[in-house]
């Protein structure tokens, strides 16, 4: 399970990387209440989400300056050391067998907790089935998240060139997606040193138990309905999850769409925590893993926004930066916004927008021309709304 | 791959005269009152992931009177007698005029029939496991599903509320009896879900596969990829099916890939061709390496 391992180390680098940024808040608000303190699991969680994108997104850079893939890994992996004793300190606490086994030791369990636990490990025998005994087989994963990966991989009917047959893979119609996901199985094929099929499936597994950490722990904090020996708002919501149909398929099939919940789940969490920058920042993230979050995903979030400055009621945009003091002797600095932090989180994914706007790469294979116009409103409206694929708009409104 | 066409038009007979359909039946039928059932024959079915789908069209008249499908979208059937709800189609306005549902490879005219909902049905409907197929896992969601079921299984919540809380009503708050309720009905859905993926390893145990149709296609790729040696270029028959194609293109994505025939020295194929010599033969396709005196592609 050298896959396993290395995914494992993969996130390790990505908590690193996530960490020194998970703090930085250029609104410079003031301490958050005690029922806005966000939960430090949540915290490290978001940190690996926020990790994963930052080092794929540097990958794309650098490969775009002609660097290799394991020239970019030794690059990735010399900027963690420092980063890492700066994250080790700032955790120091929650490092030691102690954070690994006390959770489970220290739980009062009920009925309710084995129940979850149960079809926790149910799903993932589940998809440890798949992973044995069944080829990658869907669509999508083969064609778009699997070839793209192997190629950027082996370097071969790859090209970053516009002129190439080969621009950004040999299938060249599906050249409009983005490359979150192909570069990231592509460096976790380097760390691995081959190519097989467990490569483009296995991090499905890390984004379900991201997603069930950030669903479980964020019921826990937002609910008062707990420690009465009663079913929590943490085990319905994850009953709940595990529900969903096509979960496992999802976790085992190499698709993009539970990397992108989990970044859209991580976004909306990271608002409703006011920590509004690095809600931007996981915004990214959805666009930069499937290009439903350049559009939808953006669309949803902006209309959750809006809904939480008018129930605070607080300024939200204007102005977006102004110089304070937090006392009369201290220091002017400047502070922006809830929209420019959300703003400038956002506009990290900008190397790719560029790229992609001077490549003319549209937002789907078959749609070419779409673009925006008064004529599509309806259109996005209505995708919103009730596309299958787009169910997520509820999720986040709720 | 197996595929049944469901035409749906609008309530039109004049216009429905125009539609090409074999033995099709008049009908008048809104799909938002009725389920359809199918009662498909054993011999025609495949084993879970490649089972065939039932494509419905829905047909409108262009700007010039011509019928032509306007949407689409595809139901995996499922052997023997079983009824499926069409009826959260409801953008497709108009009704049914006329359907045949035809399996193309035996010219079988598969029995079909539409009827209001028994309640039976509606609890059936809402427990039968989610499509899932080999293109589209993707294009299903849970809120949709959940939004799209009948008012039967609605009016089923507060009796099942009423059931499972009856002791809990009484001693304990009200949002105790709602939340052991909901976990109670949540246990249940995903114990169903385990059954079903219970079901699935029993008959992978008990097939060679689950999916005869494709299986061979991803065999023949890992065995291509074998054969050919380091830094071959390789191409694929214009002419092959995508089923083929993508597991080719995913296997062999470390190989030099030419879209010029006449620049690979190998080639995946399903057909003879003069001039070239089958290194590796599965299930129907070839692998072909071109013999030192051929020039160019047939």
């Amino acid at each position: 399970m050298i896959e396993l391992a290395m995914l494992l180390v993969m996130t390790l680098m990505a908590w690193i990387l996530g960490s020194s940024v998970v703090s930085f808040d250029p609104g410079g608000r003031d301490a958050p209440t005690s029922d806005q303190q966000p939960d430090t699991l949540v915290n490290h969680l978001l940190a690996i989400l926020v990790g994963l994108y930052l080092q794929t997104l540097l990958t794309f850079c650098l490969s775009l300056c002609g660097l290799s893939l394991s020239q970019i890994l030794a690059v990735i992996s010399v900027l963690t050391i420092p980063l890492a004793w700066h994250a080790f300190v700032l955790h120091r606490h929650a490092f030691g067998f102690g954070l690994l086994l006390s959770y489970p030791m220290k739980w009062r369990w009920k009925i309710s907790d084995v129940i979850v636990a149960l079809f926790f490990i149910e799903t993932v025998c589940f998809c440890a089935w798949q992973f044995s005994s069944m080829p990658l087989y869907f669509e999508d994963p083969l064609f778009h998240w699997g070839t793209r990966a192997r190629e950027l991989y082996s370097d071969v009917n790859w090209s970053w060139e516009a002129q190439s047959p080969h621009f950004l893979g040999n299938t060249s119609w599906n050249r409009h997606y983005p490359l979150f996901l192909p570069l990231l199985r592509a460096q976790l094929a380097t760390m691995v040193g081959s190519w097989n099929d467990l490569i483009p499936r296995i991090d499905g597994l890390l984004f379900f138990v991201i997603n069930v950490l950030l669903i479980g722990q964020t019921a826990r904090s937002f609910s008062s309905l707990t420690n009465r020996g009663l079913p929590s708002a943490a085990n319905i919501s994850l009953m709940a999850y595990f529900s969903c149909l096509i979960l496992p398929w999802h976790i085992a099939g190499g698709n993009a769409d539970l990397a992108y919940s989990s970044f859209l789940l991580a976004s909306v969490i990271a608002a409703l925590n006011s920590q509004l920058f690095l809600a931007g920042l996981l915004l990214a993230g959805c666009a930069w893993t499937k290009n439903d979050g350049l559009v939808l995903a953006t669309l949803s979030m902006s209309i959750a926004m809006i809904a939480i400055m008018i129930s605070t009621g607080s300024s939200f945009a204007w102005p977006l930066i102004q110089k304070t003091k937090t006392t009369p002797n201290s220091r002017t600095c400047i502070r922006c916004s809830k929209l420019a932090s959300v703003l400038l989180g956002g506009l990290t994914l900008l190397p790719w927008l560029i790229f992609r706007q001077r490549h003319q790469l549209a937002l789907a294979p078959d749609r070419e021309g779409l673009h925006w116009h008064f004529d599509s409103l309806p259109q996005v409206i209505s995708e919103l709304l009730w596309n299958p694929t787009h169910g997520f708009f509820w999720v986040t409104l709720v | 791959m197996l595929s049944y066409v469901l035409l749906v038009t609008n309530p039109n007979p004049a216009f429905a005269q125009q539609i090409p359909l074999i033995d099709a039946r008049p009908q008048h039928i809104i799909l938002q009152d009725v389920i359809l059932h199918i009662d498909l024959p054993t011999k025609l079915t495949r084993p879970w992931l490649e089972q065939p789908f039932l494509q419905l069209i829905w047909i409108a008249a262009d700007a010039h009177g011509q019928p032509q499908p306007t949407q689409q979208t595809q139901i995996q059937i499922h052997p023997g007698q079983s009824c499926y709800d069409l009826r959260s189609l409801d953008d497709w306005n108009g009704g049914l005029l006329a359907y045949q549902l035809f399996h193309p490879e035996t010219a079988t005219i598969v029995q079909t029939r539409f009827s209001p909902p028994t309640f039976s049905e509606e609890l059936t409907l809402g427990l039968k496991p989610r499509d899932l197929n080999l293109k589209r896992i993707n294009h299903a969601s849970e809120p949709q599903y959940l939004l799209g079921l009948s008012w039967q299984w609605w009016a089923c919540l507060p009796g099942i509320l009423l059931l499972v809380t009856m002791r809990g009503m009484f001693q304990k708050p009200w949002n105790s009896s709602i939340t052991a309720s909901l976990m109670l009905a949540l246990t249940i859905w995903n114990l169903r879900q385990g059954l079903d993926h219970l079901g699935l390893i029993q008959q992978q145990a008990a097939a060679d596969h689950l999916m005869p149709l494709t299986q061979p296609y991803h065999d023949f790729s890992r065995l291509a990829e074998t054969h050919l040696p380091a830094n071959a270029r390789w191409s694929h028959d214009p002419k092959l099916n995508l089923q083929a194609r993508t597991p080719a293109r995913y296997h062999l994505a470390e190989y030099p890939f030419s879209a010029d025939i006449d620049q690979a020295d190998y080639w995946v194929t399903t057909r003879d061709n003069p001039g070239f010599q089958t290194v590796l033969q599965h299930d129907g396709l070839k692998l072909q390496v071109r013999s030192p005196v051929s020039k160019g592609a047939p």
